[in-house]
């Protein structure tokens, strides 16, 4: 039995091992960090709460934005990614895993193609404004379609939009087709049918897939900046600062876990709300 | 001397090279003074001290600065012809640098390239290793104006050989805008609202900004007031006349080749990129001032390989170097001989002729952000927090 258990901790220890190093011991060094403070550009031990006073009084604008920027990105593309992998579950039959395969081959292209994709398409003289003014709808190309918070929600939505599908595709495939003809047998309704069988079944995909998304939206600085326009003030790019720019990690490092605490707060209200809204009804 | 210079020319010269512009707006986007992606990890792969493999018989030396400076000390293979494996780490702000000889980078790192203007602050970080110019005989070769701004430390020992510079002034649309503006005060023209550009460049922003928005002029030297006004001034054309603000010089030649933006500060090579199909672009020094930049290689201080950085540190004020780094990256030279060996674009860019002139009229180099505050002259730390209010406005 021990020999078993020595077999099994050797077999583990290396993903403990890296566990540890590239995931804890990161986290534990910067939350630690965050309680110190710099001087003369370089670290110095302490104990202070000032980075995370300085964090809920100075930057409290650009938390609150990105935090209804990511919630708002990860809410509509939940149900989004929920509709489309409904879709290729119960209703393209063996054409399913075609249109996850074409849904996850747009990831192929890569995070800054895509940026750019959506800027050609929304911009001045882009796609869209061609299309209208070609149709004879405007007279002008409309410029409001780019640089501001609308196209970071478009831009990081269709990002995102395939790493929620997955979770919640996976969870569909795992609903067996038996009990929904049971209760549609028995005079349930469509929509009681996906209310009270499919949607509690596929809870921790939805939940994973809204994690997801929210966590990429909250922590993304790229896309602000280049489509986000002037009005786009995001936490992530704040933070890069702090650690490009003003050798302040302390600060830096409590913005970050400020926006962790949210990002878990977040996550947490959400599951307890999907799992009390799926409770199956009696 | 003419502040103003038409692109015309540039354009003939881009038809004819067109294998040089590609090679230019393909790479510099992600190159200059700019936040860059990946930095982060960039950072941290050099505070590790990352050596890389070593396949070669060549001895590696650790290089941590911007794209495109590599590839033009490299001209004929001369890195490999020397034995020399440069193992890269680019930047996309200058403070990687600091960040990552500071969390262990000395001991590892050999040769960086710092910007001028931040010298007091990598001497505050005490990472650049003082010089012996004995063993870089082609310092002799830099232009005597550009001599005037050679970096030192507290010892009046050199710490840097300036490699390129350039200038950011006041670029438009010429099909737009007939009319030449003088001022940086043409970014709050109401005929210009909504189509003006901005990037998010600390160095050229904060600059220009308080040589517009006050009276100083010695924009690196504001006092708290100053800066407040400077701000105020600055998210005022954010807020209102901006049409969007872009991380990079490369981004914003995009805006002003489809139009989008028909005035903003843009460092010079913003026009070639744009293209021959953009329209017109001219630029301006306004009557104000402008900055100019003098990027500087250095060593950083305990570099294993010094004999090494000494011979690249020569090879860097060759001509042919300099020559070749300036038309593969649009940056003036700052040597003399190597201006024959220019082409015609990257010589047309800049003032080789006057270049004293040239710094007189933009009132630049400027003396570099302190890191002490000097009285009520505020620090590089306090001026960051300005900018900082401006992007979170």
């Amino acid at each position: 039995m021990i020999r078993l258990l020595r077999a099994r901790g050797l077999l583990v220890a290396p993903s403990w091992t890296a566990f540890l190093l590239i995931f804890v011991a990161p986290l534990v060094y910067f939350f630690v960090v965050s309680f110190w403070r710099v001087s003369a550009f370089k670290m110095r031990p302490d104990a202070s709460l000032a980075n995370y006073i300085q964090t809920v009084t100075d930057y409290n604008a650009s938390i609150l934005f990105t935090f209804l920027v990511a919630l708002t990105i990860a809410v509509l593309v939940t149900v989004v990614a929920f509709g489309f992998s409904f879709y290729i579950r119960f209703k393209v039959g063996r054409f399913g895993d075609t249109f996850l395969f074409i849904v996850l081959i747009t990831l192929f292209g890569g995070y800054l193609t895509k940026i750019y994709v959506w800027k050609t398409i929304l911009g001045e003289n882009g796609v869209l404004n061609s299309a209208l003014l070609s149709l004879g709808l405007i007279r002008d190309p409309i410029t409001v379609f780019l640089y501001n918070p609308a196209a970071v929600v478009i831009t990081l939505g269709h990002y995102t939009l395939p790493l929620a599908i997955l979770p919640i595709y996976g969870a569909l495939r795992g609903v067996e087709d038996t009990p929904l003809r049971c209760a549609q047998d028995l005079g349930a309704s469509h929509w009681r049918v996906v209310r009270d069988i499919i949607l509690p079944q596929c809870r921790i995909g939805i939940l994973f897939a809204f994690t997801l998304t929210y966590l990429f939206a909250a922590g993304d600085y790229v896309t602000p900046q280049l489509v986000g326009g002037p009005y786009t003030s995001m936490i992530g790019v704040l933070i890069q600062l702090q650690f490009g720019f003003r050798f302040n990690a302390p600060l830096g490092s409590a913005l970050a876990f400020t926006m962790i605490a949210i990002a878990l707060l977040t996550v947490g209200i959400v599951a307890f709300a999907l799992r009390e809204w799926l409770r199956p009804r009696g | 001397m003419n502040g103003k210079r038409p692109i015309s020319p540039l354009r003939t010269e881009v038809r004819v090279s067109e294998t040089g512009l590609v090679r230019s707006r393909h790479y510099l986007p992600l190159t200059r003074r700019e936040f860059g992606l990946g930095a982060a990890a960039a950072v941290g792969a050099a505070a590790v001290g990352l050596p890389g493999t070593n396949a070669s018989a060549a001895t590696g030396v650790n290089f941590m600065g911007w794209q495109g400076y590599d590839d033009g000390i490299n001209v004929d293979n001369w890195l490999e012809k020397n034995g020399i494996e440069l193992k890269p780490t680019y930047i996309g702000t200058n403070e990687e640098i600091i960040a990552a000889a500071s969390a262990g980078g000395v001991g590892t790192m050999d040769i960086a390239t710092p910007a001028e203007i931040y010298l007091p602050v990598y001497r505050a970080a005490g990472i650049l290793e003082p010089l012996d110019l004995d063993r870089i005989p082609n310092y002799a070769g830099i232009y005597p104006e550009i001599k005037d701004f050679m970096p030192i430390d507290e010892g009046n020992t050199v710490i840097g050989l300036p490699f390129v510079w350039g200038d950011v002034p006041l670029m438009y649309n010429a099909e737009v805008i007939q009319e030449p503006p003088d001022s940086w005060h043409a970014l709050t023209d109401e005929r210009y609202k909504g189509r003006v550009g901005m990037v998010y460049d600390v160095m050229g922003i904060m600059v220009h900004s308080p040589l517009a928005a006050t009276s100083t002029k010695t924009p690196t030297r504001i006092t708290q007031e100053e800066l407040d006004q400077t701000i105020a001034w600055l998210i005022k054309i954010k807020k209102e006349y901006a049409r969007t603000v872009v991380p990079s010089y490369g981004e914003l030649a995009a805006l002003f080749a489809n139009g989008e933006v028909v005035i903003a500060p843009a460092w010079t090579p913003t026009a070639a990129w744009a293209g021959e199909d953009a329209p017109k672009l001219d630029w301006v020094i306004p009557k104000e001032g402008a900055l100019v930049f003098v990027d500087i290689f250095s060593m950083i201080r305990d570099a294993p390989h010094k004999d090494l950085n000494y011979k690249i540190l020569n090879h860097t004020l060759s001509p042919e170097a300099q020559a070749n780094t300036a038309n593969l990256n649009l940056t003036a030279v700052t040597v003399e001989d190597a201006v024959p060996l220019l082409d015609e674009l990257p010589r047309s860019l800049y003032h080789y002729e006057d270049i004293a002139g040239w710094f007189e009229k933009t009132g630049g180099p400027y003396p570099p952000w302190s890191t002490e505050q000097e009285g009520d002259f505020l620090n590089y730390d306090q001026i960051l927090q300005g900018w900082e209010r401006f992007l979170q406005a």
